[in-house]
């Protein structure tokens, strides 16, 4: 009884917030529900036919539960899934109250939820997960939680805690190493095709560039900073003898093929692989592996931190027994929804919009901006609480990468200054750097001064996001899809 | 006549501290050098990797986390002799967070064995129950500010003879509360640096990035005299700076 009436008062308070139009992702209506019935997220979750599916990890979240929910819809199930930005748990009890009827029942085959890392084993405890995805795990929180390894252990508590399946990313040794003791499935990419230039097949190469190696800098304004990649390889260890992985390929941040030459620890086999990978301006393209069969996947996303995205959401599906052929249509058919990695053509102009919020995410949609020869950028940092308060990654990520982008690129946001400064100190020309702090005035002038064949890239921290969603939406944006 | 200026970085641990945007602040000593047409290299030096304590201008040594703390205490304290040869000789170094804290005589922590510093200042820390993160503005003795971001929960205390780097006006530095941040002090013929901001410290704060730069050319080099930049981004990045809430 307790839970009709919390899922009650959850529908009411929800209504009540949508009709005075509060922003994306609040958690009052399940901080209701809860309040009256704790037990109404166990209660509603429980009702799924076929279980509960949870992804997690630092980057990549929303487009995988997005690439998920798209592959499930071409099975002919049923989900439940949570808004994006609603990832603690009283979002994910939102999302349950609002998919419910009013009596409480939930008619639906999979939940399937987003989950902030820290608030996975508090959902765990409560709701028995089937299968735990997790995507990689970046610094960018160490404001929240103060190290890595703390975030490592929630995820891992969260794993073992119902025993769930786990599916796991196989380069990242930081996630490889989590749920020891459960049924676990690898995915990893096993080379790019030799056109990209992102990966890098000299190891000792990759190892010794990983600071500073010896820079003279007889030509200041493009040797003085270093090799591009400088600092964002990241280093990892074995976690059996905490010796330093030595790495064969890396594809970016510590992501790649390692191995521990103390113990003998090394990345696993890959059960879902991803080959001959081809990244395009908005689009890529690689083989599936599975089995020992292999299927081409044309993917509507850029960036090769895409193709991660899509390998995972395809392994979750295969360890719910989905068939390749729904697998690859849903990933092709697969169009954005309003978030973190969207096309949307604002008065008649392209924009592509790719949430960045840590050096390695950073990295890549800057890698995959200046890959597009028809790209316009701009920069949007904000240092709000959700966005991290501490903007020193910002140095820690490649801008370095956009000398090769020799158009001006503007930037906006509380704390556009400091996004100034690093891209003075990555030897951009300061007349190419246009400071605009105004978001709405920023988002115009780079729109006036696209062509229209352009496309204009706007990279934003997420509360510079949810700002940009209302200034699209007052400007009339329509989502293009892909 | 004159010959041409260079400036002879080491990077320690450059692997493992090198989290908080610590590669901001050899970014800045790179460009901010190269920019004056100083020659400039940086060389990383990692676990068990022999240096020539007579090779260095400056030591650059990050913050990292608690696990690689261990690591570096135990690496640190084997070159603990050449370290105090280098700075004695002339040379600059710069620590921060991790690096500053093992720089003292010991980190103590809240449980567990204390890992011995390298006493190079007389100084020492204390693992604290709360976690100082936010912004931070010290003010130098000469009177210019610094702005930068701390997150520790490490609390340092410098001995009587020891200068602190400023005062803090917003936010914590070394322990909360004795209101010092860092240290800046003269050892031999060189210089200790040692301070819990990042954010990263030196391209927001380039009169401390020069200073820096010209202690490390004065080892090597007589009466050098830097050529002013146009810091005019710098500035406006360091005044936003000081006006953000801690
Ligand atoms: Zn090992």
């Amino acid at each position: 009884m307790a839970d009709t009436l919390a899922i009650i008062a959850g529908k009411l308070s929800a209504r009540a917030i949508r009709a005075v139009g509060a922003g994306l992702g609040s958690n009052l209506p399940g901080r209701i529900s809860r309040a009256i019935s704790p037990r109404v997220l166990a209660n509603l979750a429980r009702q799924s036919r076929k279980g509960v599916l949870a992804v997690s990890g630092t980057n990549g979240k929303s487009t995988t539960t997005g690439l998920v929910s798209s592959i499930l819809r071409h099975a002919g199930c049923k989900i439940a899934h949570n808004r994006q930005g609603a990832n603690l748990v009283t979002g994910i009890t939102a999302s349950l109250v609002d998919s419910a009827d009013w009596c409480g029942n939930l008619d639906v085959d999979y939940c399937l939820f987003e989950i902030d890392e820290a608030a996975l084993p508090i959902v765990a405890k409560e709701v028995p997960i089937s299968v735990v995805l997790v995507t990689n795990l970046f610094r960018d929180q160490l404001d929240r939680f103060g190290e890595l390894d703390t975030t490592a252990l929630l995820i891992g508590r969260g794993i073992t805690c119902n025993k769930s399946k786990a599916v796991l990313n196989a380069d990242d040794p930081n996630v490889a190493q989590l749920g020891a003791d459960c049924e676990r499935l690898f995915y990893g990419i096993e080379s790019l095709s030799p056109d990209n230039s992102s990966g890098s097949p000299h190891a000792s190469e990759a190892a010794e560039t990983s600071s500073f190696k010896t820079v003279q800098s007889p030509d200041p304004a493009t040797e003085a900073s270093g090799t591009p990649e400088a600092g964002v390889q990241e280093l990892a260890y074995c976690p059996t003898c905490s010796a330093e992985y030595v790495y064969s390929i890396t594809f970016y941040g510590q992501l790649g093929h390692y191995a521990c030459k103390s113990c003998g620890s090394q990345r696993p086999v890959p059960d879902i692989s991803g080959s001959d990978v081809h990244l395009h301006p908005s689009s890529s393209t690689f083989a599936l592996g599975y089995k020992g069969k292999s299927y081409a996947v044309s993917l509507p996303l850029p960036g090769l931190f895409n193709v991660y995205n899509a390998l995972a959401a395809a392994s979750l599906c295969f360890s719910l027994g989905l068939s390749a052929d729904v697998i690859c249509a849903g990933l092709t058919d697969y169009s954005t929804l309003f978030g973190r990695s969207e096309r949307v053509t604002i008065l008649e102009r392209a924009v592509w919009i790719q949430l960045i919020k840590n050096p390695a995410g950073a990295s890549q949609a800057v890698r995959a901006a200046v890959r597009d020869p028809h790209s316009r950028i701009l920069i949007a940092i904000n240092d709000n609480t959700a966005d991290g308060r501490d903007v020193s990654w910002l140095w820690d990520a490649e801008f370095e990468l956009l000398r090769a982008h020799d158009k001006p690129i503007i930037v906006t946001g509380q704390r556009c200054y400091d996004m100034a400064l690093r891209l003075k100190y990555a030897a951009i020309p300061q007349g190419n750097i246009t400071i605009i702090p105004e978001l709405d005035r920023a988002l115009q002038a780079g729109l006036d001064t696209m062509r229209s064949d352009e496309t204009l890239w706007v990279l934003p921290t997420y509360t510079c996001l949810l700002d940009l969603q209302k200034i699209t939406r007052s400007m009339g944006s329509t989502l293009s899809g892909t | 006549m004159s010959e041409p200026l260079t400036l002879r970085i080491a990077h320690l641990y450059a692997h493992f501290l090198n989290i908080y945007g610590d590669r901001g602040n050899l970014i800045t000593l790179l460009q901010r050098s190269a920019w004056r047409g100083i020659g400039v290299t940086v060389d990383p030096i990692g676990l068990n990797e022999d240096f020539d304590p007579a090779m260095f201008d400056i030591y650059f040594i990050g913050g990292g986390q608690d696990k690689q703390q261990q690591i570096i205490a135990a690496d640190l304290n084997c070159r603990r002799k050449k370290l105090h040869e280098a700075v004695n000789g002339g040379s600059v170094i710069l620590a921060v967070c991790g690096g500053y804290q093992l720089l003292g005589h010991y980190y103590r922590p809240a449980s567990g064995d204390e890992l011995a510093g390298i006493s190079l200042i007389d100084a020492w820390t204390v693992a604290g129950s709360r976690r100082m993160i936010g912004n931070v503005v010290v003010r130098r003795p000469d009177g210019s500010t610094l702005v930068g971001f701390e997150n520790h929960s490490g609390r340092t205390f410098l001995g009587k003879d020891v200068e602190p780097l400023g005062r803090v006006i917003t936010g914590n530095g070394n322990n909360g509360d004795d209101h010092l941040e860092g240290t800046a002090q003269a050892v031999g013929r060189g210089k200790v640096f040692g301070t819990y901001l990042h954010g990263s410290l030196l391209p927001k704060n380039p009169i401390f990035a020069d200073e820096l730069i010209a202690l490390g050319l004065a080892r090597r080099h007589n009466s050098v005299k830097l050529p002013p930049l146009d810091d005019a981004l710098e500035n406006e990045a360091h005044e936003r700076a000081l006006r953000l809430r801690a």
